[in-house]
């Protein structure tokens, strides 16, 4: 039962920077920024290329920005994926997931899949809509945040992570989408053979669909966030502090009643 | 376009989510400033209990109950959205930004081509359209961003960042 695997990546800037904001209030400065792939679809490119070694398949890497990005598609293909395109989009930001998930769904459409990953969210943008979207765009059943993936059948049965602690298991049809949690496997290291091989392999570039948007975007301006103080202060006796702990603590859902 | 607000509340063994009283009261500010209604959809089985807990916020609740909702699926709460959809046009839909709501949002805007933003730490309206500000990069940048359509629109909130139902005071970030 081979498996044609599409897994979505996205590079974004080191979000271990500080940033600026561009002078135009609109983007940050771009100008002194390095890129890495984004943490949750290290995730989803290893859980592409383990199902592949495990039922056998192909692994296509797709992304989705100006040339810098091929180096996450490097990385990918270094790591095991077979084939990586990229879709040739010159807009850095990229603040509307919309856009960007229509573009990719449209390539999506073009390429064979039985299965389409995507990490749970971006350290960017965060808007963890990406995988989703595309899902409903291609008309995919898809499932969110998931830390376990098994396949029997042509059925996936995968574990979800809910909050609060709790995990639902689906039983899903292939072909589906599903975004994968951070921390679902442990992402592999590239052998220097590998890396020094994926260099040398082409990468394909394609033009954006045309999309046509139900809405209008813009990005209206960017600021630092402003810091409040939300610290609530616990008080009373030992015993009291400790019960007024435990009762936030199962409020907020960290631990389980 | 009405200015009706639609949420879909989310629940998991018997009670509903905290993070849903915070999208009722945000739903309520939006529907005070637009004129329009705030319908809180809730999808389930034998979850009458709850819809009561609901509509004792003051708001429509438009309870759905089927065996296939029993637990919550994507394509099952696409479908009951879907239905809902039929009679009333909302101009937003909300949802919480939880493993649940950003799991149907972007699934729901997907199937249906509407206009997607999540993980709102504060949404307003300005006139015809919606503005909505985001945390990006790590916390470091707050963006405002702003959408305007003659569709639904889709938006998840983030879970924290409204006062719950009970308080009408909408933090503003």
């Amino acid at each position: 039962m081979a498996l044609n695997i599409v897994v979505c990546l996205k590079q974004i800037p080191n979000p271990d920077l500080q940033f600026q904001i561009a002078p135009d209030g609109k983007d940050i400065r771009r100008d002194a920024l390095n890129y890495k792939i984004n943490g949750a679809d290290e995730y989803a490119l290893e859980e592409a290329v383990r199902l592949k070694e495990k039922y056998g398949g192909r692994v296509v890497a797709l992304s989705l920005g100006p040339k810098r990005v091929d180096q996450v598609l490097r990385e990918a293909l270094a790591k095991g994926a077979d084939e990586a395109v990229r879709i040739a989009h010159e807009d850095s930001g990229t603040y509307d997931v919309g856009t960007v998930a229509r573009l990719l769904a449209a390539t999506v459409r073009t390429l064979p899949h039985d299965l389409v990953l995507t990490g749970v969210q971006s350290d960017d943008q965060g808007s963890s809509a990406t995988g989703g979207l595309i899902a409903g765009l291609v008309g995919l059943p898809h499932a969110s945040v998931v830390t376990r993936v098994d396949v029997k059948d042509r059925i996936l049965e995968v574990a979800t992570e809910l909050e609060g602690g709790l995990q639902r298991v689906y039983a899903i049809p292939l072909p589906a989408l599903l975004t994968i949690q951070f921390g679902a496997n442990t992402p592999r290291y590239a052998p220097l053979p590998a890396i020094m091989r994926a260099a040398r392999q082409p990468i394909r570039e394609i033009a954006p669909a045309s999309v046509s948007l139900p809405y209008a975007f813009g990005v209206r301006g960017l600021s630092p966030p402003i810091a409040k103080g939300h610290a609530e202060i616990v008080t009373g006796s030992v015993e009291d502090q400790a019960k007024k702990f435990a009762q936030l603590l199962r409020e907020k859902g960290f631990v389980r009643r | 376009m009405s200015g009706d607000i639609l949420i879909v509340a989310e629940h998991l063994e018997g009670r509903l989510a905290p993070s849903t009283f915070e999208v009722v009261s945000l739903g309520r500010a939006l529907a005070a400033a637009s004129g329009g209604v705030v319908r809180v959809a809730l999808f389930g089985q034998g979850v009458r209990a709850l819809a009561e807990a609901l509509a004792k916020l003051g708001v429509e609740v438009l309870l759905v109950e089927d065996e296939a909702l029993a637990e919550y699926t994507g394509d099952g709460y696409v479908l009951a959205v879907r239905g809902l959809l039929e009679s009333a046009k909302p101009r937003l839909l909300l949802a919480a930004h939880t493993a649940q709501g950003y799991d149907l949002a972007p699934g729901l805007a997907g199937a249906l081509d509407l206009p997607l933003v999540t993980n709102a730490v504060g949404v307003r309206l300005d006139g015809s359209r919606l503005v909505v500000t985001r945390r990006l990069l790590n916390e470091k940048v707050q963006a405002e961003i702003e959408i305007a359509s003659d569709r639904m629109i889709v938006g998840t909130v983030r879970p924290g960042s409204v006062k719950a139902a009970g308080s009408d005071a909408v933090r503003e970030d």
